[in-house]
């Protein structure tokens, strides 16, 4: 079934591409509100047929699809509630990015930070500063990947984001700011 | 008509003692089943790795409990910066084990294979050997055989191959960026 004609159970904006309820869908941008607290995991599936064929697939599990449109308040009370608890533990700043891995992009000595948004969203352009003992290091994200895609990686979501120079000194478990 | 129907099972062990998330073997997902029964995801694992070196005869994370790789989690990032000031501040440094040659043709630039583990960071690109400051460019990174991890990371035992007309390495010299 398509989603053609439905509306977000949240906002009632007409939508497309959505995000799937148990008996609604969400737009996007409703969506962004709880990703705090029902953040998308990444993993593989193996699919089997009665005829014994078999592939192996990864998929996003979206835990949003667990809930019904009777459960978005609650959710929604979640999402503040975590919101508030992270702006305690972190501080002030715009948003924070915690860094899964950081690569070095091969030939253009671009170096790539997996991670997540804990807090706010980062866009192309923003300024990542990351505290050590030795003192405070600063990069710039060129572009943003992150999935269903879009200019900005938004909070509890998983992603890439590309910076403009090489950054040695930021390691993965590294809680990156940006003011 | 029955062909149809599909079982779907997911690939992971379960969800991850310190974040939660997916934790997959896996197409490179790198978890590792902790001895209580629990795991830990390959991005937590990558945390840690640099504490608890694989060696080929075990991974010493497999011994902790979600306790103890908890408190090693939240220990981390202080050991992390401790060991960046005993190497001043480099981004990421090498220890080299074992250095061989490979000769190519006359027209191609000697191929060294350093053979060592990283102490912290990540090391690929360009890096430094700290004795003589000779800079060295890195073309590949392969983990030893039998153990498991992603090129260049700290903590697994690997071959880096730089492709240098002479290269004043020894066993114990350290590669730092």
């Amino acid at each position: 079934m398509g989603d053609r004609g439905m509306v977000c159970a949240l906002c009632g904006a007409a939508v497309s591409g959505t995000v799937r309820l148990r008996d609604g869908a969400l737009c996007h941008g409703c969506a962004g509100k709880l990703r705090i607290s029902f953040p998308l995991a990444f993993t593989w599936v193996e699919r089997t047929t009665d005829a014994g064929s078999a592939d192996e697939r990864p998929v996003w599990l979206d835990p949003l699809g667990s809930l019904s449109v009777s459960d978005l308040p609650a959710a929604l009370e979640k999402a503040e509630a975590e919101r508030d608890a992270r702006r305690t533990r972190y501080g002030d700043a715009r948003a924070y990015f915690e860094v899964d891995d950081n690569r070095l992009l091969a030939e253009a000595k671009e170096h790539a930070l997996f991670g997540r948004v804990l807090l706010g969203e980062v866009r192309a352009g923003d300024r990542l500063t990351v505290r050590r003992r030795s003192g405070v290091y600063a990069v710039t994200v060129r572009h943003v990947e992150a999935p269903p895609g879009g200019p900005a990686l938004g909070e509890g979501c998983t992603g890439v984001l590309i910076l403009t120079e090489e950054a040695p000194f930021i390691y993965p478990g590294d809680r990156l700011e940006i003011e | 008509m029955s062909d149809k129907r599909e079982r779907v099972r997911r690939m992971d062990m379960g969800p991850c003692a310190l974040c939660s998330r997916p934790a997959r073997s896996v197409y490179g997902g790198g978890a590792v089943r902790l001895a209580d029964g629990g795991c830990l995801c390959g991005d937590c694992v990558r945390r840690l790795r640099f504490l608890y070196p694989l060696s080929p005869s075990c991974d010493p994370l497999t011994r902790l409990d979600a306790g103890d790789a908890r408190s090693a989690m939240n220990g981390a990032l202080d050991r992390l910066e401790d060991l960046r000031h005993r190497y001043g501040d480099r981004g990421a440094v090498f220890r080299i084990d074992a250095v061989t040659r490979e000769r190519r043709s006359p027209f191609r630039q000697t191929l060294w294979h350093l053979h060592g583990i990283g102490l912290y960071g990540r090391m690929e690109g360009e890096a430094t050997l700290a004795r003589t400051g000779a800079r060295i460019r890195i073309l590949s990174a392969r983990v030893d055989p039998g153990l498991y991890g992603q090129g260049g990371e700290p903590g697994v035992p690997m071959t880096l191959d730089a492709a240098e007309k002479d290269l004043d390495a020894v066993p114990g010299d350290l590669l730092v960026k």
